[in-house]
Protein backbone atom coordinates (compact mmCIF):
# COMPACT_ATOMS: atom_id res chain seq x y z
CA UNK A 1 0.00 0.00 0.00
CA UNK A 2 1.43 3.68 -0.64
CA UNK A 3 2.50 6.01 1.47
CA UNK A 4 0.06 8.66 -0.23
CA UNK A 5 -2.76 6.11 0.11
CA UNK A 6 -2.41 5.48 4.07
CA UNK A 7 -1.82 9.02 4.42
CA UNK A 8 -5.56 9.89 2.53
CA UNK A 9 -7.09 6.81 4.72
CA UNK A 10 -5.61 8.30 7.84
CA UNK A 11 -6.59 11.76 6.97
CA UNK A 12 -10.37 10.57 6.44
CA UNK A 13 -9.88 8.65 9.54
CA UNK A 14 -9.48 11.79 11.35
CA UNK A 15 -12.04 14.04 9.70
CA UNK A 16 -14.76 11.24 10.84
CA UNK A 17 -13.41 11.32 14.17
CA UNK A 18 -13.99 14.97 13.74
CA UNK A 19 -17.55 14.62 12.91
CA UNK A 20 -18.73 11.85 15.29
CA UNK A 21 -16.55 14.31 17.95
CA UNK A 22 -18.80 17.45 16.49
CA UNK A 23 -21.95 15.69 15.81
CA UNK A 24 -21.41 14.70 19.85
CA UNK A 25 -20.42 17.41 21.38
CA UNK A 26 -23.89 19.35 19.53
CA UNK A 27 -26.05 16.13 21.06
CA UNK A 28 -24.51 17.27 24.31
CA UNK A 29 -25.20 20.48 24.14
CA UNK A 30 -29.14 19.41 22.90
CA UNK A 31 -28.84 17.56 26.60
CA UNK A 32 -27.60 20.44 28.46
CA UNK A 33 -30.38 23.00 26.68
CA UNK A 34 -32.92 20.53 27.13
CA UNK A 35 -34.11 21.77 30.23
CA UNK A 36 -34.73 25.40 29.31
CA UNK A 37 -36.64 24.36 26.05
CA UNK A 38 -38.41 22.20 28.84
CA UNK A 39 -38.61 25.60 30.42
CA UNK A 40 -39.97 27.14 26.95
CA UNK A 41 -42.50 24.71 26.73
CA UNK A 42 -43.97 24.99 30.25
CA UNK A 43 -44.65 28.56 29.01
CA UNK A 44 -45.41 27.84 25.57
CA UNK A 45 -47.83 25.31 27.57
CA UNK A 46 -49.21 28.01 29.61
CA UNK A 47 -49.86 30.09 26.78
CA UNK A 48 -51.75 27.01 24.87
CA UNK A 49 -53.95 26.68 27.69
CA UNK A 50 -54.67 30.95 28.36
CA UNK A 51 -55.46 31.17 24.26
CA UNK A 52 -58.28 28.11 25.15
CA UNK A 53 -59.27 29.48 28.41
CA UNK A 54 -63.03 29.54 28.27
CA UNK A 55 -63.18 26.28 27.09
CA UNK A 56 -60.87 25.24 30.31
CA UNK A 57 -62.35 27.01 32.33
CA UNK A 58 -66.09 25.56 31.23
CA UNK A 59 -64.65 22.38 31.95
CA UNK A 60 -64.87 23.32 35.40
CA UNK A 61 -68.13 24.19 35.80
CA UNK A 62 -67.70 21.81 38.84
CA UNK A 63 -66.85 24.74 40.17
CA UNK A 64 -69.88 26.19 40.50
CA UNK A 65 -70.73 23.06 42.63
CA UNK A 66 -67.71 23.84 45.05
CA UNK A 67 -68.56 24.10 49.07
CA UNK A 68 -66.54 27.41 49.26
CA UNK A 69 -68.80 30.16 48.78
CA UNK A 70 -65.99 32.13 47.49
CA UNK A 71 -64.66 29.89 44.83
CA UNK A 72 -68.38 29.68 43.51
CA UNK A 73 -68.38 33.54 43.47
CA UNK A 74 -65.09 34.14 41.80
CA UNK A 75 -65.85 31.49 38.92
CA UNK A 76 -69.30 33.09 38.68
CA UNK A 77 -67.23 36.78 37.65
CA UNK A 78 -64.85 34.84 35.43
CA UNK A 79 -67.45 33.05 33.33
CA UNK A 80 -69.28 36.13 32.91
CA UNK A 81 -65.92 37.86 32.25
CA UNK A 82 -65.18 35.24 29.62
CA UNK A 83 -68.57 35.46 27.79
CA UNK A 84 -69.42 31.66 28.12
CA UNK A 85 -72.84 31.29 27.98
CA UNK A 86 -73.60 27.99 28.62
CA UNK A 87 -72.60 28.92 32.22
CA UNK A 88 -76.03 30.65 32.42
CA UNK A 89 -78.00 28.09 33.18
CA UNK A 90 -75.67 27.08 36.29
CA UNK A 91 -75.47 31.18 37.35
CA UNK A 92 -79.42 30.92 37.48
CA UNK A 93 -78.90 28.49 40.29
CA UNK A 94 -76.54 30.31 42.00
CA UNK A 95 -77.95 33.48 41.88
CA UNK A 96 -80.85 31.83 43.52
CA UNK A 97 -78.81 30.05 46.79
CA UNK A 98 -78.25 32.54 49.85
CA UNK A 99 -76.24 31.58 52.40
CA UNK A 100 -77.06 34.59 54.58
CA UNK A 101 -80.12 36.63 55.40
CA UNK A 102 -79.66 40.85 54.86
CA UNK A 103 -79.67 40.76 58.72
CA UNK A 104 -76.62 38.02 58.84
CA UNK A 105 -75.00 40.12 55.95
CA UNK A 106 -75.07 43.40 58.85
CA UNK A 107 -74.06 40.86 61.88
CA UNK A 108 -70.75 39.54 59.19
CA UNK A 109 -70.23 43.30 57.83
CA UNK A 110 -69.61 44.51 61.78
CA UNK A 111 -68.13 41.51 63.62
CA UNK A 112 -65.73 40.53 61.13
CA UNK A 113 -64.28 42.99 58.65
CA UNK A 114 -60.47 42.09 59.92
CA UNK A 115 -60.48 38.88 58.03
CA UNK A 116 -59.55 39.62 54.83
CA UNK A 117 -60.80 36.22 53.29
CA UNK A 118 -64.43 36.31 54.90
CA UNK A 119 -64.64 40.42 53.68
CA UNK A 120 -63.64 39.38 50.14
CA UNK A 121 -65.87 36.53 50.43
CA UNK A 122 -68.82 38.84 51.08
CA UNK A 123 -67.61 41.09 48.49
CA UNK A 124 -67.43 38.20 45.83
CA UNK A 125 -70.63 36.87 47.45
CA UNK A 126 -71.82 34.19 44.77
CA UNK A 127 -75.19 35.25 44.59
CA UNK A 128 -73.40 39.51 43.49
CA UNK A 129 -70.87 38.01 41.43
CA UNK A 130 -74.21 35.49 39.55
CA UNK A 131 -75.99 38.65 38.88
CA UNK A 132 -72.84 40.32 37.72
CA UNK A 133 -71.76 37.64 35.33
CA UNK A 134 -75.55 37.32 34.14
CA UNK A 135 -75.64 40.90 33.26
CA UNK A 136 -72.62 40.56 31.51
CA UNK A 137 -74.06 37.82 29.26
CA UNK A 138 -76.96 39.63 28.74
CA UNK A 139 -79.42 37.37 30.47
CA UNK A 140 -80.56 40.46 32.11
CA UNK A 141 -84.50 38.86 31.49
CA UNK A 142 -83.34 36.09 33.73
CA UNK A 143 -81.61 37.83 36.58
CA UNK A 144 -84.65 40.30 36.59
CA UNK A 145 -86.85 37.69 37.48
CA UNK A 146 -84.70 36.14 40.09
CA UNK A 147 -84.38 39.62 41.52
CA UNK A 148 -88.09 39.91 41.22
CA UNK A 149 -88.42 36.49 43.28
CA UNK A 150 -85.94 37.89 46.07
CA UNK A 151 -85.73 41.56 46.63
CA UNK A 152 -82.84 41.71 48.94
CA UNK A 153 -80.54 40.57 46.18
CA UNK A 154 -80.24 44.22 45.29
CA UNK A 155 -80.11 45.90 48.65
CA UNK A 156 -76.93 43.11 49.26
CA UNK A 157 -75.71 43.95 46.09
CA UNK A 158 -75.52 47.97 46.72
CA UNK A 159 -74.80 47.74 50.40
CA UNK A 160 -72.44 44.94 50.52
CA UNK A 161 -70.26 45.33 48.12
CA UNK A 162 -69.63 49.21 49.19
CA UNK A 163 -69.35 48.86 52.90
CA UNK A 164 -67.09 46.13 52.77
CA UNK A 165 -64.83 47.56 51.00
CA UNK A 166 -64.57 50.58 53.06
CA UNK A 167 -64.06 48.83 55.97
CA UNK A 168 -61.61 46.49 54.25
CA UNK A 169 -59.54 49.82 53.43
CA UNK A 170 -59.64 50.89 57.33
CA UNK A 171 -59.58 47.78 59.26
CA UNK A 172 -57.34 45.28 57.62
CA UNK A 173 -54.41 44.59 58.84
CA UNK A 174 -52.28 42.40 57.19
CA UNK A 175 -47.99 42.15 57.00
CA UNK A 176 -47.75 43.95 53.72
CA UNK A 177 -50.83 46.38 54.30
CA UNK A 178 -48.29 49.08 54.16
CA UNK A 179 -48.01 47.38 50.42
CA UNK A 180 -51.33 46.58 49.83
CA UNK A 181 -52.53 50.20 50.84
CA UNK A 182 -51.80 51.76 47.62
CA UNK A 183 -53.34 49.12 45.50
CA UNK A 184 -56.25 49.23 47.47
CA UNK A 185 -57.01 52.66 46.98
CA UNK A 186 -56.38 52.52 43.68
CA UNK A 187 -58.87 49.80 43.43
CA UNK A 188 -61.61 51.37 45.36
CA UNK A 189 -60.78 54.76 44.15
CA UNK A 190 -60.37 53.95 40.85
CA UNK A 191 -57.38 55.53 40.65
CA UNK A 192 -56.57 52.63 37.36
CA UNK A 193 -54.41 55.33 35.52
CA UNK A 194 -52.05 56.32 38.05
CA UNK A 195 -48.50 54.81 37.15
CA UNK A 196 -47.01 55.30 41.67
CA UNK A 197 -48.22 51.80 42.60
CA UNK A 198 -46.59 50.11 39.76
CA UNK A 199 -43.06 49.86 41.24
CA UNK A 200 -44.87 48.86 44.74
CA UNK A 201 -46.64 46.30 43.06
CA UNK A 202 -43.79 45.13 41.30
CA UNK A 203 -41.92 44.86 44.36
CA UNK A 204 -45.21 42.71 45.91
CA UNK A 205 -44.74 40.39 43.03
CA UNK A 206 -41.92 38.91 45.26
CA UNK A 207 -43.70 39.08 48.13
CA UNK A 208 -43.61 35.22 49.90
CA UNK A 209 -47.30 35.71 50.35
CA UNK A 210 -49.46 33.80 47.90
CA UNK A 211 -52.18 36.10 48.59
CA UNK A 212 -50.11 39.43 48.00
CA UNK A 213 -48.99 38.43 45.24
CA UNK A 214 -52.14 37.80 43.83
CA UNK A 215 -53.30 41.35 45.09
CA UNK A 216 -50.24 42.69 43.19
CA UNK A 217 -50.88 40.60 39.51
CA UNK A 218 -54.40 42.04 39.83
CA UNK A 219 -53.48 45.23 40.50
CA UNK A 220 -50.87 45.04 37.32
CA UNK A 221 -53.54 43.71 35.00
CA UNK A 222 -55.60 46.61 35.82
CA UNK A 223 -52.99 49.09 35.39
CA UNK A 224 -51.04 47.35 32.55
CA UNK A 225 -47.88 47.02 34.33
CA UNK A 226 -46.87 43.79 33.49
CA UNK A 227 -43.86 43.56 31.27
CA UNK A 228 -43.45 40.69 28.80
CA UNK A 229 -41.66 38.56 31.15
CA UNK A 230 -43.58 38.97 33.92
CA UNK A 231 -46.37 38.23 32.13
CA UNK A 232 -45.28 34.97 31.21
CA UNK A 233 -44.59 34.25 35.04
CA UNK A 234 -47.51 35.32 36.47
CA UNK A 235 -48.96 33.41 33.54
CA UNK A 236 -47.01 30.18 34.25
CA UNK A 237 -47.96 30.32 37.87
CA UNK A 238 -51.15 30.53 37.70
CA UNK A 239 -51.96 28.06 35.66
CA UNK A 240 -49.86 26.11 37.44
CA UNK A 241 -52.28 27.13 40.08
CA UNK A 242 -55.28 26.20 38.52
CA UNK A 243 -53.93 22.69 37.93
CA UNK A 244 -52.57 21.86 40.75
CA UNK A 245 -55.20 22.76 43.56
CA UNK A 246 -58.03 20.09 43.95
CA UNK A 247 -61.08 22.34 43.25
CA UNK A 248 -62.95 19.95 45.72
CA UNK A 249 -60.64 20.60 48.82
CA UNK A 250 -61.72 21.77 51.98
CA UNK A 251 -58.67 23.75 52.17
CA UNK A 252 -59.85 27.78 52.83
CA UNK A 253 -57.00 28.87 51.49
CA UNK A 254 -56.56 26.52 49.17
CA UNK A 255 -59.80 27.11 47.66
CA UNK A 256 -59.26 31.05 47.97
CA UNK A 257 -56.03 31.03 45.87
CA UNK A 258 -57.76 28.54 43.28
CA UNK A 259 -60.70 31.56 43.03
CA UNK A 260 -58.04 34.08 42.76
CA UNK A 261 -56.10 32.49 39.59
CA UNK A 262 -59.37 31.72 38.21
CA UNK A 263 -60.48 35.66 38.44
CA UNK A 264 -56.51 36.98 37.26
CA UNK A 265 -56.49 34.48 34.55
CA UNK A 266 -59.87 35.77 33.15
CA UNK A 267 -59.16 39.17 33.52
CA UNK A 268 -55.27 38.30 31.85
CA UNK A 269 -57.11 36.41 29.25
CA UNK A 270 -59.27 39.25 28.09
CA UNK A 271 -56.21 41.89 28.35
CA UNK A 272 -53.84 39.53 26.76
CA UNK A 273 -55.84 37.58 24.76
CA UNK A 274 -54.38 39.37 21.36
CA UNK A 275 -50.96 38.44 22.17
CA UNK A 276 -51.44 35.04 23.00
CA UNK A 277 -52.86 34.14 19.44
CA UNK A 278 -50.05 36.58 18.30
CA UNK A 279 -47.70 34.31 19.85
CA UNK A 280 -49.30 31.30 18.49
CA UNK A 281 -49.18 33.09 15.16
CA UNK A 282 -45.11 33.29 15.57
CA UNK A 283 -44.63 29.57 15.29
CA UNK A 284 -44.63 28.93 19.13
CA UNK A 285 -47.42 26.71 19.58
CA UNK A 286 -46.99 23.63 21.41
CA UNK A 287 -47.18 20.90 18.88
CA UNK A 288 -44.92 22.59 16.00
CA UNK A 289 -42.47 23.59 18.81
CA UNK A 290 -42.08 20.35 19.82
CA UNK A 291 -42.10 18.56 16.08
CA UNK A 292 -39.53 21.04 15.75
CA UNK A 293 -37.58 19.82 19.26
CA UNK A 294 -38.27 15.95 18.14
CA UNK A 295 -36.86 17.09 14.60
CA UNK A 296 -33.41 18.37 15.94
CA UNK A 297 -33.35 15.14 18.23
CA UNK A 298 -33.56 12.92 15.47
CA UNK A 299 -31.05 14.73 13.03
CA UNK A 300 -28.16 15.29 16.05
CA UNK A 301 -28.79 11.33 17.15
CA UNK A 302 -28.64 10.25 13.18
CA UNK A 303 -25.89 12.14 12.43
CA UNK A 304 -24.03 10.71 15.59
CA UNK A 305 -24.99 7.15 14.29
CA UNK A 306 -23.79 8.03 10.61
CA UNK A 307 -20.53 9.46 12.21
CA UNK A 308 -19.87 6.49 14.40
CA UNK A 309 -20.56 3.89 11.85
CA UNK A 310 -18.59 5.71 9.37
CA UNK A 311 -15.81 5.85 12.12
CA UNK A 312 -15.86 2.34 12.33
CA UNK A 313 -16.04 1.41 8.58
CA UNK A 314 -12.95 3.62 8.51
CA UNK A 315 -11.36 2.34 11.53
CA UNK A 316 -11.87 -1.30 10.31
CA UNK A 317 -10.30 -0.11 7.01
CA UNK A 318 -7.39 0.95 8.55
CA UNK A 319 -7.11 -2.15 10.16
CA UNK A 320 -5.99 -3.51 7.12
CA UNK A 321 -2.86 -1.38 7.04
CA UNK A 322 -1.55 -3.30 10.39
CA UNK A 323 -0.41 -6.15 7.84
CA UNK A 324 1.92 -3.76 7.08
CA UNK A 325 3.76 -3.19 10.03
CA UNK A 326 4.36 -0.91 12.40
CA UNK A 327 8.20 0.21 10.57
CA UNK A 328 5.94 0.76 7.48
CA UNK A 329 3.30 3.22 9.52
CA UNK A 330 6.23 4.56 10.37
CA UNK A 331 8.44 5.19 7.13
CA UNK A 332 4.96 6.51 6.08
CA UNK A 333 5.42 9.93 8.29
CA UNK A 334 9.10 9.70 9.38
CA UNK A 335 12.55 10.28 7.97
CA UNK A 336 14.16 7.16 7.43
CA UNK A 337 16.90 8.09 10.88
CA UNK A 338 14.07 8.87 12.95
CA UNK A 339 12.51 5.59 11.83
CA UNK A 340 15.65 3.31 12.21
CA UNK A 341 15.53 5.16 15.64
CA UNK A 342 12.25 4.52 17.20
CA UNK A 343 12.94 1.01 15.97
CA UNK A 344 15.67 0.40 17.86
CA UNK A 345 14.15 2.12 20.94
CA UNK A 346 11.59 0.00 20.53
CA UNK A 347 13.75 -3.10 20.81
CA UNK A 348 15.40 -1.56 23.96
CA UNK A 349 12.11 -1.36 25.75
CA UNK A 350 11.04 -4.80 25.00
CA UNK A 351 14.05 -6.14 26.30
CA UNK A 352 13.49 -4.53 29.49
CA UNK A 353 10.77 -5.82 31.67
CA UNK A 354 7.99 -3.55 31.13
CA UNK A 355 4.25 -4.78 30.54
CA UNK A 356 3.11 -4.16 26.63
CA UNK A 357 0.75 -1.98 27.35
CA UNK A 358 3.43 0.63 29.36
CA UNK A 359 5.90 -0.02 25.77
CA UNK A 360 3.09 1.25 23.58
CA UNK A 361 2.62 3.48 25.38
CA UNK A 362 5.57 5.28 25.96
CA UNK A 363 5.85 4.53 22.06
CA UNK A 364 2.81 6.00 21.58
CA UNK A 365 4.02 9.35 23.56
CA UNK A 366 7.20 9.62 21.66
CA UNK A 367 5.54 8.91 18.29
CA UNK A 368 3.22 11.96 19.19
CA UNK A 369 6.27 14.41 20.58
CA UNK A 370 8.03 13.32 16.91
CA UNK A 371 4.98 14.24 15.05
CA UNK A 372 4.65 17.54 16.96
CA UNK A 373 8.38 18.19 16.03
CA UNK A 374 8.63 17.00 13.20
CA UNK A 375 5.46 18.85 11.41
CA UNK A 376 5.85 21.72 13.61
CA UNK A 377 8.59 22.80 15.80
CA UNK A 378 11.11 21.89 12.86
CA UNK A 379 9.04 24.55 10.22
CA UNK A 380 8.84 27.36 12.57
CA UNK A 381 12.63 26.93 13.42
CA UNK A 382 13.55 26.21 9.83
CA UNK A 383 11.48 30.34 9.27
CA UNK A 384 14.91 31.89 10.92
CA UNK A 385 17.51 29.53 10.86
CA UNK A 386 19.83 29.70 7.80
CA UNK A 387 19.83 27.58 4.92
CA UNK A 388 22.56 26.04 3.54
CA UNK A 389 23.06 28.48 1.10
CA UNK A 390 23.72 31.26 3.56
CA UNK A 391 25.79 29.56 5.44
CA UNK A 392 27.98 28.63 2.19
CA UNK A 393 28.07 32.54 1.69
CA UNK B 1 22.52 45.24 10.79
CA UNK B 2 20.06 42.21 9.90
CA UNK B 3 23.15 40.53 8.39
CA UNK B 4 24.85 40.71 12.25
CA UNK B 5 22.17 39.85 14.21
CA UNK B 6 21.16 36.66 12.21
CA UNK B 7 25.05 35.61 12.35
CA UNK B 8 24.78 36.44 16.16
CA UNK B 9 21.97 34.33 16.57
CA UNK B 10 23.47 31.91 14.70
CA UNK B 11 26.48 31.28 17.20
CA UNK B 12 23.80 31.41 20.20
CA UNK B 13 23.51 28.23 21.98
CA UNK B 14 20.84 26.77 24.00
CA UNK B 15 21.76 24.54 26.78
CA UNK B 16 20.70 21.14 24.52
CA UNK B 17 22.93 22.47 21.92
CA UNK B 18 25.65 22.56 24.19
CA UNK B 19 24.99 19.84 25.70
CA UNK B 20 24.63 18.14 22.28
CA UNK B 21 28.24 19.75 21.02
CA UNK B 22 29.50 18.38 24.18
CA UNK B 23 28.48 14.75 23.12
CA UNK B 24 29.57 14.61 19.90
CA UNK B 25 32.88 16.04 20.67
CA UNK B 26 35.60 13.60 19.45
CA UNK B 27 32.97 11.16 18.24
CA UNK B 28 30.38 10.01 16.12
CA UNK B 29 26.52 9.28 17.50
CA UNK B 30 23.55 8.22 16.21
CA UNK B 31 20.70 9.69 17.92
CA UNK B 32 19.35 6.94 20.11
CA UNK B 33 23.21 6.81 21.14
CA UNK B 34 22.70 10.49 21.77
CA UNK B 35 19.89 9.86 24.25
CA UNK B 36 21.95 7.11 25.77
CA UNK B 37 24.94 9.48 26.84
CA UNK B 38 23.12 12.47 27.77
CA UNK B 39 19.99 11.22 29.86
CA UNK B 40 21.79 9.14 32.66
CA UNK B 41 22.94 12.16 34.74
CA UNK B 42 20.79 14.89 32.71
CA UNK B 43 18.18 16.94 35.39
CA UNK B 44 15.72 16.70 32.97
CA UNK B 45 15.32 13.71 30.68
CA UNK B 46 15.80 14.47 26.97
CA UNK B 47 13.40 13.47 24.76
CA UNK B 48 13.27 12.21 20.79
CA UNK B 49 10.77 15.12 20.38
CA UNK B 50 13.19 17.78 21.82
CA UNK B 51 16.21 16.08 20.25
CA UNK B 52 15.79 16.38 16.95
CA UNK B 53 14.88 19.73 17.05
CA UNK B 54 18.47 20.77 18.36
CA UNK B 55 19.88 18.80 15.95
CA UNK B 56 17.77 20.28 13.02
CA UNK B 57 19.21 23.75 14.67
CA UNK B 58 22.59 22.47 15.21
CA UNK B 59 22.85 21.52 11.25
CA UNK B 60 21.26 24.62 9.81
CA UNK B 61 23.87 26.59 12.09
CA UNK B 62 26.81 24.70 10.84
CA UNK B 63 27.85 23.43 13.68
CA UNK B 64 27.69 19.48 13.51
CA UNK B 65 27.47 17.41 9.96
CA UNK B 66 25.79 13.81 9.50
CA UNK B 67 26.23 11.33 7.05
CA UNK B 68 24.21 8.04 6.69
CA UNK B 69 25.12 4.81 8.34
CA UNK B 70 25.17 1.28 6.57
CA UNK B 71 23.68 -1.03 9.33
CA UNK B 72 20.56 -1.56 6.86
CA UNK B 73 20.11 -5.18 8.84
CA UNK B 74 19.76 -3.78 12.57
CA UNK B 75 17.96 -1.19 11.98
CA UNK B 76 15.08 -2.74 9.86
CA UNK B 77 15.68 -1.74 6.54
CA UNK B 78 15.99 2.05 7.83
CA UNK B 79 19.54 3.70 7.95
CA UNK B 80 20.92 6.02 10.69
CA UNK B 81 22.12 9.26 10.83
CA UNK B 82 25.66 9.46 12.61
CA UNK B 83 26.34 13.10 13.54
CA UNK B 84 29.51 14.50 14.55
CA UNK B 85 30.64 18.30 15.08
CA UNK B 86 32.33 20.49 12.52
CA UNK B 87 35.23 22.77 13.21
CA UNK B 88 32.87 25.73 13.97
CA UNK B 89 31.07 23.70 16.42
CA UNK B 90 33.61 22.93 18.59
CA UNK B 91 35.07 26.41 18.42
CA UNK B 92 31.45 27.64 18.73
CA UNK B 93 31.53 25.12 21.85
CA UNK B 94 34.76 25.93 23.43
CA UNK B 95 34.75 29.77 23.16
CA UNK B 96 31.33 29.09 25.21
CA UNK B 97 33.00 26.85 27.65
CA UNK B 98 36.05 29.49 27.75
CA UNK B 99 33.51 32.66 28.53
CA UNK B 100 31.95 30.40 31.49
CA UNK B 101 35.38 29.46 32.91
CA UNK B 102 36.60 32.66 33.08
CA UNK B 103 33.22 33.99 34.26
CA UNK B 104 33.77 31.69 36.97
CA UNK B 105 37.47 32.62 37.77
CA UNK B 106 35.81 36.73 38.02
CA UNK B 107 33.59 35.43 40.33
CA UNK B 108 35.83 33.46 42.51
CA UNK B 109 38.41 36.32 42.40
CA UNK B 110 35.88 38.45 43.53
CA UNK B 111 34.92 36.61 46.29
CA UNK B 112 38.67 36.92 47.55
CA UNK B 113 38.57 40.38 47.42
CA UNK B 114 36.03 40.54 50.26
CA UNK B 115 33.18 40.90 47.86
CA UNK B 116 29.53 39.32 49.92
Amino acid sequence: MSKKNTQQKTLVFVMVCVGFLGSSIFAGINIFTARQKNQDFSQLDAEEKFSRLPEYLLKDLKLLKNKDALVRSTTARALGDLQSKEAIPELIVLLKESPFSDDEFRIILDNTVSDRYKVRSIVHSECHSASEALAKLGAVPQLILSFKKSEYFIFRKKSCFAKALQEWKEKTTPQSTKLLKPLVDTTINGETSSQKVIPILTELLNNPDNLSQYSAIDGLVALDGLNESQLRKVMLKVINELEVIDVLSDSNEKAFAKSLAIDISAKMYLKYNQKFKESAIRGLSISQSRQIRDRQWMLTGSASVISLCLLLLTFFSLQQLQRIGWRGHLICYFPDEVVSELIAFRRELTETNKSPLSIETRLLYVVFTLIWAFYIQINIDNLWLPSKDQRRR
Amino acid sequence: MPRQKDDADSVRLSAIEEDILTALLGRELYGLELLGLMNPDRPKELSFGSLYPALNRLEKKGFIRWRWGDEQDESGGARRKYYQVTGLGANTLSQAQQYRISLAQRILGWFALGGI
